[in-house]
């Protein structure tokens, strides 16, 4: 009954139904994670709770479907968490050897209402660390591999290539894939959660900023971060967010997003924005065909399809500024790892406390993140312009992205630039070129900067080998259900899937 | 140190920076109480210990005391102000950087009046800040690097407690003038409950900026850029440390230039025992604290905060210190000495009013004597008994002591009974009896004679009495100079037969009549 291929409103339906238990749910799920962790080493997880636990929530979620007395549609379903978001009695890592033994205090907000619904937290999934990075290549725990090409039913496993599952969610979305979860949450600053969703072939929705609350998610870029969501499919991130969604009185940035339960106006009364500036020289050969495939085919179902080259002007700075403002906020947030009040640290005292303080820091952070700090350190320094001009193009941005979204309800691009890349060479990735992978977040920080709702979904079906190419779907400030509706009916409308 | 005569020429110029601790039941973005007696590390939020993925809450009540504090210094208020992140490196500053104002401040340009003689400070802003822990070996600031080896414990109580920080402008002339100018801010600030002023406990530190320029007594502070280098000394944390070394500083400085040096622009510490300033151990360059807008905390917005009005919340300071000596001085004719007595202590300057109003009329002009015993009462009477009990409350209401004041000025009772009365009231009320003036006179049997008929009455009984008949005949026989030391004589024997309660003046009156009368009859 369940399978890989079962998508979390599917499963939901059957716990309502009572055609299945939570309990035959959380087998499935550690059956899957066995597979994906012992037998293929994919490296998904950085922590797992004992199964006795799981099982007895497991047990409890059961005996409540048993009674009719479900706590949420989502009671029961296994989910999985980034290693950035507090939950409480577990190493919250963020993927980092500053915290690797780190034991939050506090929980964040998402995981107190998943727990709350009666979702189980099935584990912790592994990251680049503290968020930076685009191919869970800058783990303290080593990369994780995208478990995509895993499903299929060969067993010759050695001819499987080992892919970057994307980051820095990169673990949420291979979790997600391989069905050793059904949903996971994940972050999202600059397009980690789009990238890995796409990379795995999953959908992967970022809310308007603030949309859901920030607390207790360890912080990168606080103007940027935003907890988002990887699911099987549009409609499961539609059904988790209704969930999870609404603002906090423990994150003054959270914000409340209209409810809209309308269905989406039919194709035929959709316009679709395609902006021709994203079309860019670099953009692999496989994604623009993609691109242009997805835009003719919804014409071709009946949707108003435009590709404008107006309005998005300001795209070319946007990469830049995007790296300006997270690299100034993540030196200041990341000033707070000093080993004195939590964390890792090296005591010396025969060196004075900022000497400590450094070598403390130089040791535990690894090389992307020292590389950033430096960075934004920089940018704010006295001598620094970068930041201010970043700030303009900022604004600039969401004006821009403003204006094209009054003309279209909403607008179609590519989540990425390149493909993922092999891990099989060197099989740790850590000659991955930097600057190469912060080239592939072009597509995704535009809807960051300006903190519009994004959604990237597959628009590929199954034995597709271009299953790493997403698309996304862009909408307004604050009107994230429509933004999913209308990407659950492209998706529909162009996937058959299940 | 006896100063040379080229001492003389120069001046001081002196600005002031001084944080105040906010009295408040939180600190400014966590619900953390902070108090300076707590046992340590007992009073923190993760917000406090900046746990990752806390996030700063801002506290109305923060925002409140800053905008009472920048009212009663009459500061521009600006309704719009923002947070920024002030980044350094030290244990005592869990997250690296501090939480405080630096381009948009919460209030802008104001004044500080103080002492005597029209003098006043004038402010370039107040702004919101937090407050850091506590480090064991930490009597400084940031500057400092904790000595190698040396064993540090940090105290995070205090971390992130709400100060504003009311930075003056450079206008302040002499060492005394900085001291009477900070024990004024501290009074008001207590005066309209922001701050408890208590310096012993760190709810107030100043930093000085002092410089020199050539000048007499006369001279004007020139403009910025003709004054020497500025010194900072930090962290003062009483009036006398503050005047001391705003005193050393001006020496210092003085004896650098006059033996041909150039004052070097530094941060210097002031040892309270030695009273010198000494410099810092750091190097010279300025920290580059790297301001960035908090990207965790929303622009301030006073008039869009809810829960927040500006003008209720105004409407309800109590008056300021100053206003009130002025219209103490104004309504009431009273000397400036005895208003400053009064303005100290908001209890007994209500009782002041009450009772001057209780005995004559609701509004000014009030009879003068009225005011007059009011005063002496309680100021002399009053006070004094307090001081016995150590400062404690008293429980003397204004009915009572109006009473008092109707009474004497009616002329039914005199000075003397009015202070016995006073002294029974107060101790009934110490020991919680409930206690009516009127009942104390009649126990007592305080009453003044004054009835014309029974002094004469009186003055007859000791004329004719025997034993002063020699006397009376004298004052018969009309020597002009013995009949006036007669009276006296006669005087003093009435009042004594009145034990004390005959009115002087009509008795004088009843006296001369009734000897009048004598004389008359031979």
């Amino acid at each position: 009954m369940i399978t890989p291929k079962t998508s979390l409103s599917r499963l939901s339906a059957l716990l309502k139904s009572k055609q299945t238990t939570p309990t035959a749910a959380l087998d499935f799920i550690l059956e899957r994670i066995k597979l994906s962790e012992e037998t293929h080493s994919l490296n998904t997880f950085t922590y797992l709770p004992s199964t006795e636990s799981l099982h007895e929530l497991a047990r409890a979620s059961t005996a409540r479907y048993a009674d009719g007395s479900p706590l949420s549609p989502i009671d029961g379903i296994p989910i999985s968490v980034k290693a950035n978001i507090s939950w409480l009695g577990r190493p919250t890592s963020a993927s980092s050897r500053m915290l690797e033994n780190y034991k939050s205090p506090i929980q964040a907000d998402v995981i107190d209402r998943l727990i709350k619904s009666g979702a189980i937290l099935i584990g912790q999934t592994n990251m680049d660390e503290f968020g930076m990075g685009s191919f869970t290549t800058n783990s303290a725990f080593g990369p994780s591999i995208n478990s995509y090409p895993y499903l299929s039913t060969t067993t010759d496993t050695t001819t499987i290539p080992k892919l970057s599952p994307g980051g820095s969610s990169g673990g949420s979305a291979s979790s997600v894939a391989f069905r050793s979860s059904f949903a996971s949450i994940g972050t999202d600053t600059g397009g980690s959660i789009r990238l890995p969703a796409a990379y795995c072939g999953c959908t992967g929705f970022k809310p308007s900023y603030g949309g859901i609350p920030r607390h207790g998610v360890i912080p990168y870029a606080s103007s940027l971060d935003t907890v988002g969501l990887i699911t099987p499919t549009p409609e499961d991130a539609q059904l988790l967010h209704s969930v999870l969604r609404g603002s906090s009185l423990n994150d003054p940035t959270s914000m409340d997003t209209s409810p809209n339960p309308d269905p989406p106006p039919p194709l035929s009364s959709l316009s679709v924005g395609v902006p021709g500036s994203y079309s860019v020289s670099e953009c692999h050969p496989s994604i623009t065909k993609k691109w242009i495939d997805t835009a003719s085919r919804l014409s071709t179902a009946g949707a108003n399809v435009t590709i404008f080259d107006d309005s998005l002007t300001s795209i070319q700075d946007s990469l830049a500024a995007y790296y300006v403002i997270a690299c100034a906020e993540a030196s200041s947030n990341l000033a707070k790892y000093d080993g004195v009040k939590f964390g890792s640290r090296i005591r010396d005292t025969t060196v004075d406390f900022s000497s400590e303080y450094a070598n403390t820091r130089a040791e535990f952070f690894g090389p992307e993140v020292k590389r950033r700090i430096e960075c934004g350190d920089t940018i704010l320094s006295k001598e620094g312009t970068h930041y201010s001009a970043a700030l303009q193009i900022r604004n600039q941005l969401r004006e821009e992205y403003s204006t094209a979204l009054k003309n279209y309800d909403v607008l179609l691009l590519p989540t990425s630039v390149s493909p993922p890349i092999s891990l099989d060479s060197s099989g740790s990735g850590f000659d991955v070129d930097q600057s190469e992978m912060m080239a592939n977040d072009l597509m995704t920080v535009g809807a960051s900067l300006a903190g519009f709702p994004a959604i990237s979904i597959p628009v590929s079906e199954d034995s597709d080998p271009d299953f790493w190419v997403g698309m996304q779907v862009i909408g307004r400030h604050g009107d994230d259900d429509r933004v999913m509706s209308i990407a659950d009916q492209i998706y529909r409308t162009l996937v058959n899937r299940e | 140190m006896r100063r040379t005569l080229a001492a003389f020429k120069f001046k001081p110029v002196i600005g002031l920076e001084v944080h105040a601790q906010l009295s408040t039941a939180q600190k400014l973005f966590s619900p953390s109480p902070h108090r300076a007696s707590a046992p340590e590390n007992t009073l923190l939020s993760p917000y406090d210990t900046s746990i990752p993925g806390s996030l700063p809450i801002l506290n109305l009540e923060c925002v409140e005391k800053a905008v009472v504090a920048a009212s009663a210094l009459n500061c521009v208020l600006n309704d719009e102000s923002r947070f920024e992140r002030k980044h350094y490196i030290y244990p005592d500053l869990p997250s690296g950087y501090q939480v405080t104002q630096n381009r948009w401040p919460i209030a802008g340009r104001g004044a500080l009046p103080f002492g005597n003689n029209n003098k006043s400070s004038e402010i370039n802003r107040i702004q919101l800040e937090t407050d850091t822990g506590k480090s064991t070996t930490r009597e400084n600031d940031e500057s400092d690097d904790i000595q190698v080896g040396s064993a540090v414990n940090i105290d995070y109580n205090r971390a992130g407690a709400p100060l504003i920080e009311i930075v003056f402008e450079p206008d302040i002339e002499s060492p005394e003038d900085a001291g009477e100018a900070v024990s004024t801010l501290q009074r008001l600030l207590k005066h309209i409950d922001v701050c408890d002023g208590k310096f012993e406990l760190g709810s107030l530190r100043c930093d000085l900026n002092v410089s020199i320029f050539e000048g007499d007594d006369d001279s004007p502070i020139p403009p910025l850029n003709e004054l020497g280098n500025r010194v900072e000394v930090k962290n003062l944390n009483s009036i006398r440390a503050i005047v001391a070394a705003a005193k050393f500083e001006f020496d210092r400085q003085v004896k650098v230039v006059e033996s041909g040096g150039v004052v070097s622009q530094e941060t210097r510490t002031f040892d309270k025992k030695k009273l010198v300033s000494i410099p810092m151990r750091k190097k010279e360059t300025s920290t580059d604290y790297r301001f960035l807008i908090d990207p965790d905390i929303p622009p301030l917005v006073l008039s869009q905060t809810k829960d927040l009005d500006v003008e209720a919340l105004l409407a309800g300071v109590p008056e300021l210190p100053e206003q009130a000596k002025q219209r103490l001085a104004d309504e009431y004719g009273l000397k400036p000495s005895i208003c400053e007595i009064l303005i100290s202590d908001q209890i007994e300057m209500r009782l002041f009013e009450d009772t001057v109003k209780a005995a004559s009329s609701s509004t000014p002009p009030y009879p003068k004597h009225v005011v007059e015993f009011t005063t002496k009462l309680l100021c002399n009477d009053i006070f004094a008994l307090k001081n016995e009990k150590a400062g404690e409350p008293h429980k003397i209401n204004s009915r009572q002591l109006a009473d008092t004041v109707i009474t004497l000025a009616a002329g039914d009772i005199n000075m003397k009974m009015a202070k016995d009365i006073i002294k029974i009231v107060f101790d009934r009320c110490q020991r919680g009896e409930d206690t009516d003036v009127k009942r104390v006179i009649e126990e007592k049997g305080f009453k003044i004679m004054k009835n014309p008929d029974e002094l004469q009455e009186l003055c007859q009984s000791v004329v004719n009495d025997g034993a002063f008949e020699s006397d009376l005949q004298v004052w018969i026989d009309g020597d002009k100079k013995l009949r006036k030391k007669l009276e006296k004589f006669f005087f003093g024997k009435v009042m004594a037969k009145s034990r004390g309660l005959a009115d002087a003046g009509r008795l004088r009156e009843a006296l001369l009549v009734v000897l009048g009368q004598q004389s008359a009859k031979k």
